[in-house]
């Protein structure tokens, strides 16, 4: 599987041929564009993916968002300061039905005009938009390549590109533009083996650094009238030993967490294994068998998941991986 | 439910309601059903507003309002301190995901299964279509839906079937944006 990505590649220009006037042009253009790549390199792909964590948690901005899967494209106007730490956000779908998603801290109000309805949520740390970032001592694993491509424009802003290559067809590949003065990420690709974008997001303008009145925290639409709901209850999770495995997991894949957690409607608690390789997360749950028909293939967006019963188990893989990564955990699960 | 009997309950809550206000208070909830789903509401509310997802007086309310009526106490699951692996979230996949997740609240999420003919369902977030009005025939994708929420919570999660919202009473309504602080610009 070729996992190169289009673009300069620094390298391979530096050994160009120099024998004729044209290479002798060329030459010209690989020089400054070394100029450029060394300038690049000043900050590694490493430190600049460390500069990104920093400007996604602390940057306030406000933009217009376009985010693509599998071809169908919304887009959103996005709002967010941080304040003494605390983040509000509010996003706001342009099309259909206006949803209006409003963030203080760790609280989430969902403004649906159509059915004049506003839904309360608490998000705590696992469900926050901004989750806390690892210690140092978590390291990017060794199943991809993490190189700087070239820069770019994005927004109307430079940016650099990075591109994260994975070694095998059991992972996605990502290339992030990153604001080239503040790293912060203008637009991502999640790339399958065959090249083809999964998902794209893209800022098509955006203001770095905006002083951002409290009104822009306001719902556009009037809530009189709507009718406020909130969760009645509320998840549920006991760390737990388990006596599951996967046989056959894919390289450089490790368990993360296992866990018991009680499903909104279910009778009976799921077993829910967390599996990551550094990057991608695959859940395998695993349960009683469903009463109901399955889907045993399906997918949102780059999220792909695939389910099967095994004796008197329901065990269902998902994870932002290939097909065929879900569907080989699945297979090869098995109770010791 | 009126404001005496709110403060009533929040007292007990906090272990400050005085004990033979507490008999009262339990033998008026253990004689009016009613009475107990309102504050079983309110005190699912309450618990929301306030982020306490274990506050121990509302455990043993529910125990001794169950004593009352003779039943057998409510079993709590017991918590245990989540041991996190070295092996956690990545640097490089917490950074991603934070970057992603801003923009990664999905207005419309479509469930596609290349078993099914495509498209499962479309109503999966944000919707207020009930589970049970998706096309006949098709998987029953309630369970799969909430998979994928339980696996990456960057997923909208708010849904209005199953039961899973309550009606908030109108006097216990959020502020709804002039509680975010004063009129000063936020800092940069």
């Amino acid at each position: 599987m070729d996992h190169s990505l289009p673009g300069l590649h620094i390298m391979q220009m530096n050994n160009t041929t120099r024998t004729s006037a044209f290479s002798s042009l060329l030459t010209i253009g690989v020089l400054l564009s070394s100029h450029s790549a060394i300038a690049l390199a000043a900050d590694g792909p490493n430190e600049w993916l460390g500069r990104m964590s920093n400007a996604v948690q602390n940057m306030s901005y406000e933009g217009t968002v376009i985010r693509t899967r599998r071809g169908e494209a919304e887009t959103l106007k996005v709002v967010r300061s941080v304040e003494d730490g605390v983040v509000s956000e509010k996003l706001t779908l342009q099309e259909g039905s206006s949803l209006e998603i409003i963030r203080k801290g760790d609280e989430v109000h969902c403004i649906l005009p159509d059915s004049k309805s506003v839904l309360v949520e608490s998000w705590d740390n696992q469900s926050t938009l901004f989750s806390t970032l690892p210690g140092r001592d978590i390291r990017f694993g060794s199943e991809y390549d993490l190189s700087i491509v070239r820069e770019d424009r994005v927004a109307g802003r430079k940016a650099v590109l990075l591109a994260i290559r994975p070694h095998d067809e059991f992972r996605f590949g990502h290339r992030l533009w990153l604001d080239r003065s503040t790293a912060f990420p203008l637009r991502t690709e999640l790339i399958d083996g065959d090249g083809t974008i999964l998902e794209q997001i893209k800022f098509a303008d955006i203001n770095l650094d905006a002083k951002i009145s409290v009104e822009a925290f306001s719902p556009s639409v009037s809530l009189e009238n709507f009718t406020w709901y909130a969760e009645t209850v509320k998840r549920v999770e006991v760390e737990v030993k388990i006596d599951w495995a996967c046989d056959d997991l894919p390289p450089g894949f490790r368990v993360v967490s296992t866990k018991t957690e009680q499903l909104p409607g279910a009778d009976a608690p799921v077993t829910h294994i967390l599996y990551s390789d550094g990057l991608a997360t695959v859940s395998v749950f695993i349960g009683q068998v469903h009463k109901g028909k399955l889907a045993r293939r399906s997918n949102i967006g780059g999220s792909n998941a695939y389910s099967m019963q095994l004796a008197n188990y329901q065990i269902t893989v998902i994870g932002e991986v290939p097909a065929v990564t879900v569907q080989r955990i699945a297979s090869s699960m098995r109770q010791r | 439910m009126n404001d005496a009997l709110k403060m009533q309950i929040s007292a007990f809550v906090d272990g400050e309601l005085p004990e033979n206000e507490s008999e009262l208070l339990l033998r008026r909830l253990s004689q009016d059903v009613s009475l107990r789903q309102q504050v079983a509401q309110y005190l699912a509310i309450g618990r929301l507003m306030r982020r306490d997802h274990d506050v121990p007086g509302i455990s043993d309310l529910r125990d001794r309002i169950a004593a009352a009526l003779g039943e057998e106490p409510i079993q709590h699951p017991a918590r245990t301190e989540v041991s996190r692996s070295k092996f956690t979230r990545p640097a490089i996949g917490a950074a991603i995901a934070a970057s992603v997740a801003v923009l990664a609240l999905f207005a419309v999420q479509q469930v596609y299964s290349p078993d099914d003919s495509g498209i499962i369902d479309t109503n999966f977030a944000g919707r207020t279509v009930p589970d049970s009005q998706t096309a006949a025939g098709r998987p029953d994708n309630a369970l799969l839906k909430q998979l994928y929420l339980h696996h990456n919570p960057r997923l909208v999660t708010w849904q209005l079937w199953d039961g899973s919202f309550v009606e908030i009473e109108a006097q216990d309504k959020p502020v709804e944006s002039d509680d975010r602080g004063s009129d000063e610009e936020s800092q940069d």
